[in-house]
């Protein structure tokens, strides 16, 4: 018997047990801290044979081969090369322990490397690499293959296509490994990675290390509903603890087992132990799963689409999705001349900005003349995969683009499209189903469109018997129901809300339509497209591509979701539109125009400010006084508020923009002679040599100015001699000196002693993230902790040099 | 063995990028709409934000007074960084950057929207500190097969007596030219917004 009937058989019977951890139970056994698990295993064969008798007689049914690490990238840094041999020599030993009573599985682990696009490792040398493990494993005897503790999703797939592309069609089980977040170190999450590697041929899916069995059961839970494959489970023996600086998994043996059961009842029905169990945690944990049967699966029907970390359903219940369209270069020069460049920049704006609208799905298309569409394509999509977290679309006609793209994607793409085209046909559909893409059937079988609704689901069922010889099921196609300019054919939207409507009812597939199609030649072309959207989802349309930056066809598809109940008691739809933006709140009658000054400066309103400060001056407010009366108590309470941290920064800033533009408008008028116009002092403000940081400076000239302070601001990085030159020029009363690190705050000193030989007596004030009080007064400067304390401390130099007092020094903080 | 990280994935730290910004949580009080729109600012800033990072495990050969001393004799004078790394057998060296994107929009936002521009710096900061967090997690996923993990701790080049000459020795240890990372005269990294770190590897038992 075949291992996967094997497999298959025990599983509609009962769970299937895994070993458990192979590192602690070798460290256990005298295995030394900071060497290769495989090698020493392979030096020390009784030990490897001591942990895979153990956990047979503990009652696993597969016992994983020591080569989880055993591939050309770890072993290189222990100095060996001949992977291929290591792992075959692993697996010899595995199986002479098993004798035959316990399955072998060849233990694929990851190479410590990202691989693209996400790193730095080319995805078919990590093929490449993967291919050799399996090749040894495979000489080596192993009864199936496992790919486990995978954090990123882009490596687990690149194992899994070298065991098909090697083995054909051997059992393989592949689990990531999630963080207390619920994500791998790449941001995948555990639904995206089921979606993506069931539909790519694991033939068992799930999660192991990092967690113990209860935080592993909201995993296996949120898996459940979406897998058509067994889950797997292999928690380690609770969550590591660090006693004395040494880690230690505290879980017994009989509370693991337990735990385990939980697992079962979630809907795992293959599990096992990592890090920290033995084959007493496995000998345990068989007895309390005995009689319990593995869930049987039946998963919902949907079109499940997944990038490397969302998952897109489609289908009854689901809303109408919506697959973005802008990432296609057909009538847009800047897009086509960037990508003849290799230069993605608008590809990734058109990503984010139709996710940030609404879009599903995002259609990728780098279909134009002179190009080489095989290689564009693939970096596009990488390019997309960067830029967001949607699933894609992957959109051509040539079928060598379909898969170079498709083999690169790190989830599960929709094939756009596949057609009745005997020509392409089955090699289109050969592709697209080893890589378990789902398509969208384009019912067209020659160079003509078929008009009629009937004559189009004659195409379709031709090609679904076809795709079902490929393993295609009805919940991997979207029948393109063909839309047509209603300009040219009056007739021709009917045909294809009838094909929507047949394909549906007849054939029970799902359906989608190119939208803006149907408005070609016409202006105003968006009403036309959302009444469509409208009509055809209410013929059962399952998705649309189109322009989600369209308010309206967004917004008529908000609606449909509501009446159609796939937007449960209309949150989203409500989410959009119940939180209609308030208007500025208009100036209150009972509030006089000085007041709606005070009240633009303390809530940063640079939008009307000026306007404010306007309307005030027309009311015959005297400038002077407004400044003085109202603009200044204003700042001064948003400081306070800071202070408190009643505000933070973002909030006195604004604030402190919205006086500057008001003191900007109001200058002109200020009489020259009165407090007002009168500067406080001039400060010469510098971010010291070797130090490039600078928006601390920037905060404290912004706030100095508001409070009437005239400042030269000289940028970062400024040695010394320019700072002496600037002050002197300038006449300052105070240097404000600032810097980030500990390193560059030497450079403060180096100034302060500079200016000083210089016989510059001017006051300096210091500060940044390191600088301290004491830094300060031990260098002969006032300390001051942010723009608000500047302000006081400037104030206060200020003060001491009109009373003529010496040393001084302010800011003891 | 030196790893590069070239495009990195990962959790924004949006509860750090807030607390740098001086948010306190049950004291701090924003008007209606003004914390969609910080909100809207910092999510512009993480669009712009490109994480790119390397990492490199060395064994360590000698610790003291005079600094550390690792394998392929890298010397750190600096006894602080000796005192961190004792008990380790390794050190992690690591850097990260949150790329050109923000620095450039940070600079551009001073001159005429300088609210804007501290969002996008608590951002830069937070972005790049995270990245140096999940390369630590990265490695010590590495590691924890060969019973080794990476120390918590770390310290950073500019801080306490370890100098800034040691961000050109981490930078070329680390090939970070590759990564578009510069070194300006004075040893500042450019993008502003790159670190560099050293963390120590201690064994499991």
């Amino acid at each position: 018997m075949k291992t996967r009937d094997r497999i298959r058989n025990r599983l509609s019977r009962r769970v299937l047990i895994l070993d458990g951890a192979t590192g602690t139970e070798l460290q256990a056994r005298g295995m030394p801290p900071g060497v290769s698990p495989e090698l020493y295993c392979a030096e020390h064969p009784d030990i490897i044979r001591s942990v895979h008798k153990g956990y047979m007689l503990a009652g696993a049914d597969v016992v994983y081969t020591c080569t989880f690490g055993a591939n050309r990238y770890k072993l290189a840094s222990y100095g060996s090369a001949d992977a291929r041999e290591l792992n075959r020599r692993l697996a010899l030993i595995a199986r002479e322990a098993s004798g035959g009573r316990a399955m072998v599985a060849g233990d694929i682990g990851p190479t410590g490397r990202l691989v693209e696009p996400f790193g730095d490792l080319a995805f078919e040398d990590a093929v490449a690499c993967f291919k050799e493990q399996v090749q040894g494993l495979a000489q080596g005897g192993v009864d199936l293959f496992v790919i486990e503790t995978m954090m990123d999703i882009q490596e687990a797939r690149a194992a899994l296509i070298a065991v098909k592309e090697t083995v054909g069609d051997a059992f393989t089980i592949v689990t990531m490994t999630y963080d207390s977040s619920g994500r791998t170190l790449t941001g995948s999450d555990c639904v995206s990675a089921l979606v993506t590697l069931q539909s790519l041929g694991a033939d068992a899916v799930g999660c192991n290390c990092s967690a113990g069995p209860a935080e592993m059961v909201p995993l296996v839970a949120a898996m459940s509903p979406l897998a058509r494959v067994p889950i797997v489970a292999k928690p380690n023996a609770g969550l590591p603890r660090l006693k004395g600086g040494v880690t230690t998994f505290e879980m017994g043996a009989r509370e693991f087992a337990l735990a385990g059961r939980a697992l079962i009842e979630a809907g795992a029905s293959i599990i096992g132990g990592c890090c920290g169990t033995t084959p007493g945690h496995i000998e345990e944990l068989r007895a309390a799963v005995k009689g319990m049967r593995p869930s049987s699966g039946g998963a919902p029907r949907a079109l499940l689409l997944s990038s490397h970390a969302r998952t897109a359903v489609l289908g009854e219940g689901s809303e109408l999705a919506v697959i973005g369209e802008r990432i296609n270069p057909t009538g847009k020069k800047a897009l086509q001349e960037e990508l003849r460049r290799g230069v993605f920049s608008l590809v990734r704006e058109y990503a984010r900005s139709q996710v940030a609208k609404g879009a599903k799905v995002l259609d990728v298309n780098v279909g134009m003349p002179n190009v080489n569409e095989k290689e564009l394509l693939r970096e596009v999509v990488k390019q997309v995969v960067l830029a967001c977290d949607a699933p894609l679309c992957i959109d051509s006609s040539n079928p060598e683009a379909l898969g170079a793209a498709l083999r690169v994607y790190p989830g599960r793409a929709l094939v756009n499209s596949i057609s009745g085209e005997q020509d392409t046909l089955d090699e289109k559909l050969r592709i697209t189903s080893f890589y378990g893409a789902p398509f969208i059937l384009l019912p067209v079988t020659g160079t003509s469109l078929p008009k009629r609704a009937a004559e189009r689901l004659a195409v379709v069922r031709k090609v679904v018997a076809r795709a079902r010889d490929y393993g295609f099921g009805k919940d991997d196609i979207l029948v393109d129901a063909l839309t047509m300019a209603v300009s040219a054919d009056a007739q021709a939207p009917a045909q294809t809300l009838e094909t929507i409507r047949l394909a549906r009812e007849r054939l029970g597939l799902m359906s989608v339509v190119g939208l803006s199609n149907v408005s070609f030649g016409l202006p105003e072309r968006k009403w036309v497209n959302a009444a469509f959207l409208a009509m055809a989802s209410a013929n059962g349309l399952s998705c649309a591509i189109a322009n989600p930056e369209s308010e309206e066809v967004m917004s008529v598809k908000h609606a449909v979701d509501v009446l159609r109940g796939s937007d449960r008691d209309a949150h989203a739809y409500i989410a959009k539109f119940g939180a209609v933006v308030p208007e500025k709140p208009q100036p209150r009658t009972h509030e006089s125009p000085a007041s709606l000054v005070a009240r633009a400066i303390l809530e940063g309103d640079r939008e009307r400010i000026v306007e404010l400060v306007g309307m005030a001056l027309d009311k015959g407010e005297e400038p002077g006084r407004l400044v003085d009366e109202v603009m200044i108590p204003a700042i001064r309470e948003v400081g306070r508020l800071y202070e408190s941290k009643v505000y933070f920064l973002p909030q006195l800033i604004a604030s402190a923009e919205a006086m500057k533009l008001a003191v900007e408008r109001i200058e002109p008028l200020l009489d020259r002679g009165g407090a007002s116009a009168a500067t406080k002092g001039v400060v010469v403000l510098a971010t010291v040599r070797g130090d490039i940081h600078d928006i601390g400076k920037n905060i404290v000239g912004l706030m100095l100015r508001n409070n009437g302070f005239t400042v030269e601001d000289l940028g970062k990085d400024v040695p010394a001699e320019r700072i002496a030159e600037a002050a002197r020029e300038k006449g300052a009363h105070i240097v404000g000196l600032s810097a980030l690190m500990t390193t560059t705050m030497a450079g403060m000193e180096d100034t302060v002693r500079y200016l000083r030989n210089q016989g510059l007596r001017c006051a300096v004030m210091v500060g940044g993230a390191v600088v301290t009080g004491d830094f300060a007064r031990a260098i002969g400067a006032a300390y001051a902790k942010d723009g608000v304390e500047a302000v006081r401390v400037a104030e206060s130099i200020m003060a001491s040099l009109v009373k003529g007092t010496e040393g001084v020094h302010g800011g003891s903080r | 063995m030196r790893k590069h990280y070239p495009s990195m994935r990962i959790a924004p730290p949006w509860s750090a990028i807030l607390r740098r910004l001086g948010f306190k949580a049950g004291t701090t009080e924003l008007r209606e709409g003004e914390r969609v729109h910080i909100d809207r600012l910092i999510q512009e800033g993480i669009d712009l934000v490109e994480l790119k990072g390397a990492s490199l495990v060395l064994g360590i050969k000698g610790l003291g007074e005079g600094g550390v001393l690792l394998e392929g004799d890298v010397l750190f004078p600096s006894a602080s960084l000796a005192g961190m790394l004792a008990g380790c057998t390794g050190a992690l060296i690591m850097a990260a950057t949150a790329g050109r994107g923000i620095v450039e929009a940070i600079e551009r936002s001073s001159a005429d929207d300088l609210t804007r521009a501290v969002v996008y710096d608590a951002v830069g900061s937070e972005m790049a500190d995270a990245a140096l967090d999940w390369i630590v997690s990265a490695v010590g996923q590495d590691l924890v097969r060969m019973a080794l993990r990476p120390t918590r701790k770390r310290f950073s080049s500019g801080y306490g007596d370890l100098g800034l000459e040691s961000q050109q020795t981490i930078w070329e240890m680390l090939r970070l030219e590759e990564l578009g990372i510069g070194l300006t005269p004075s040893m500042m990294l450019v993008p502003g917004k790159s670190v560099t770190a050293v963390a120590g590897v201690v064994t499991l038992a």
